[in-house]
């Protein structure tokens, strides 16, 4: 059980990080399907810098700084050139693709994968009695986890920053009436989801692991996307999303080690964490539309 | 005007012989031409790498001409194929099943091409006389992999970790069982699949997972999601038994065996056969018996383990190159079975 607990916060963390981070982006009218190459990229530079300066902390600000230039870049595209904002975010992923596995071949010289210097600490470690066993081999990101989805919360629901952006992305007509520099909250917002992808590629790369490989997000980007959809633009919702994403994972990696030898079929156990999803995906349509109908 | 004519003639014909005379000479002296195409990407630190470095061997021992290619798009295999072939390439060696197939349906029209597919099986009853192909009997190492950890294991409880549960997956994990059940009935083994090639976050958390379940002793071949498997045998100061010799480096405490394909000796012998009219073409296995499947204790194992294991890695070295010569001999044969086992034919054997 303790396992499978901390098996579930440890994959919903990087899913969390991305999808509070979109959820800025997305709440200002930008469907950033640029967030798969950003969580790679944060990770790629975490390791390269972090390797590279010895240090997992300077490895993260790092990070931080390629992945806001990388959304400077997306913004100058989409905002100021007029670039489409999924082609864009399509070509914003490939480049980090392709980037992070040039950069790795060419600094380190390295193709593939790459072991990493540094790691993120980890509070508690080894076998653990009582509670201390559901957070034991969490790194000190997934601990702050909590911190991070109240901050977000506050900044997206108690802070002008996010009624702004909530505005620039609902009514933009009626933002720009009211003063708002619609160009500059877009900015911010898409700054802002670049730093929580820095942290989100972090935690892959140093939190549990300690090693950068291609491609090594493998979709969560686009999972965390999922995440801000299913959680209805709310920070909270999102991180349940995240959450039950990292869960549904959970549960298909311990059905397969405790179903062993018996006589169900592989192909069914492989498929529980996609049978489970449908059935969330459908009650929760269900649930929305009976809300909806009942006024 | 005639004598001038005549000398023109002369000059012309003399020019033209010497043209031909160059052009023959220079037919003669072609090097053969190799060209590999990877369906994967170079870096691997696994297959592709290690046949970049066989065919930089073979370049050096036959004298052959050689150049690398990836293909990674499958919509590209034939069209890939046939731009070599049409461009005079002597010898193609493609990689996987899939290019196995492609080369199968166009080998027919380059006959003076040959078409070699490393890991590729026959996808038809008619070999193409200029097709060659080869597969691994790597469930030979699994078993000998099983042996030797059943030497190590304290709680008799073995782990696998595969990419894909696709059938040579089952026959390594199957053959791996049978190894360790020959040394001790009771062992229990489990498997476990990370449903991706490049995935080492969910690699980490299924061997953590398998670890916290009793396990001690995992055999991982999941390609690049195995750096997650190995991180965690080093978190959880456990045993792995691993398929690609960098990872050693990673955790040389935990990584107690490597049992490598040597892909640089296949190409060569591919390349050595595929010059020889007389060997040229046909399927054949590469294996333990063929010296292209090996195994190694790592010396920086034997250096950061504890007292307690290296003794007991040791201790089964004896059984271990018996197991392996008597395979090479042909005295023993490792059963392959690529099916999943379900509980009841898991008892029966």
């Amino acid at each position: 059980m303790e396992q499978f607990v901390v098996t579930t916060i440890r994959l919903s963390a990087p899913l969390i990080f991305a999808g509070l981070g979109g959820l800025f982006s997305v709440r200002a009218g930008i469907f950033h399907i640029g967030i798969e190459g950003l969580m790679l990229a944060g990770a790629f530079a975490t390791v390269a810098f972090g390797t590279a300066t010895g240090s997992v902390w300077l490895g993260i600000l790092g990070a931080i700084a390629v992945n806001l230039i990388l959304s400077f870049v997306y913004w100058l595209l989409i905002d100021r050139f007029g670039a489409d904002m999924i082609i864009s975010g399509l070509g914003l992923t490939t480049l980090c693709v392709g980037g992070a596995a040039f950069l790795m071949n060419a600094l380190f010289n390295k193709r593939g994968s790459m072991t990493s210097a540094v790691r993120l600490p980890q509070p508690v470690v080894g076998p653990q009695e009582g509670l201390l066993a559901f957070v034991s081999e969490l790194s000190i990101l997934a601990w702050l986890l909590p911190v991070f989805v109240f901050i977000v919360w506050l900044l997206l629901r108690r802070s002008r920053l996010g009624l702004q952006i909530a505005a620039v992305g609902e009514y933009p007509y009626a933002a720009e009436a009211a003063g708002v520099d619609i160009s500059r909250t877009k900015l911010i917002a898409m700054l802002i989801t670049g730093l929580c992808c820095a942290l989100a590629g972090a935690e892959l790369s140093v939190g549990g692991l300690a090693a950068f490989s291609e491609n090594m997000t493998n979709g969560r980007g686009f999972i965390a996307l999922a995440a801000i959809l299913f959680g209805s633009l709310e920070p909270i919702r999102t991180t349940l999303a995240g959450l039950f994403f990292g869960l549904a994972d959970a549960v298909g990696i311990n059905s397969q080690i405790y179903a062993g030898e018996s006589n169900i079929p592989r192909q069914f156990i492989l498929m529980i964490p996609f049978i489970a999803t449908m059935i969330f995906v459908t009650l929760r349509g269900a649930f929305a539309h009976r809300r909806h109908s009942g006024g | 005007m005639k004598i001038f004519t005549k000398r023109i003639m002369r000059l012309l014909l003399l020019l033209a012989v010497f043209a031909l005379a160059m052009g023959l000479g220079q037919a003669q002296d072609d090097p053969v031409r190799v060209a590999l195409v990877a369906t994967q990407a170079a870096g691997d630190n696994g297959p592709i790498d290690g046949l970049i470095a066989g065919l930089d061997m073979a370049a050096e021992e036959y004298g052959v001409e050689t150049q690398f290619l990836e293909a990674l798009d499958p919509a590209t295999f034939e069209l890939t194929l046939r731009n070599l072939a049409r461009t005079g390439v002597d010898i193609i060696v493609s990689t996987f099943y899939a290019m196995g197939a492609t080369s199968w349906l166009i080998a027919p029209d380059f006959p003076d091409t040959t078409f070699i597919t490393i890991v590729g099986l026959p996808s038809g009853d008619e070999q193409p006389d200029n097709v060659q192909l080869m597969e691994y009997q790597f469930f030979e190492g699994a078993y000998v992999g099983g042996v030797y950890a059943a030497h190590l294991t304290e709680s008799n409880q073995l782990g696998y970790t595969g990419g894909v549960p696709l059938p040579f997956a089952w026959a390594d994990f199957n053959a791996f069982t049978d190894g360790a059940r020959s040394i001790n009935p009771d062992i229990e083994t489990t498997a476990v699949f990370i449903e991706s090639f490049e995935d080492p976050v969910k690699g980490r958390e299924l061997a953590a997972g398998l670890y916290s379940s009793g396990v001690d002793f995992i055999f991982t071949g999941a390609a690049a999601s195995d750096i997650g498997v190995v991180e965690a045998a080093s978190d959880n100061d456990a045993l792995v038994m691993v398929a690609s010799a960098p990872l050693v480096e990673q955790a040389p405490a935990n990584v107690a065996i490597l049992v490598l394909i040597e892909w640089e000796k296949t190409i060569m012998q591919e390349i050595e056969m595929a010059l020889d009219p007389e060997t040229r073409g046909g399927f054949r296995y590469g294996n333990v018996q063929s010296g292209e499947i090996s195994f190694h204790i790592p010396e920086a194992f034997l250096e950061a383990t504890s007292d307690e294991r290296r003794a007991k890695a040791e201790a089964s070295l004896e059984t271990i190159e018996q197991l392996i010569e008597d395979i090479t001999n042909g005295d023993f044969v490792v059963e392959e079975d690529n099916q999943e086992r379900m509980a009841a034919d898991a008892d029966g054997g």
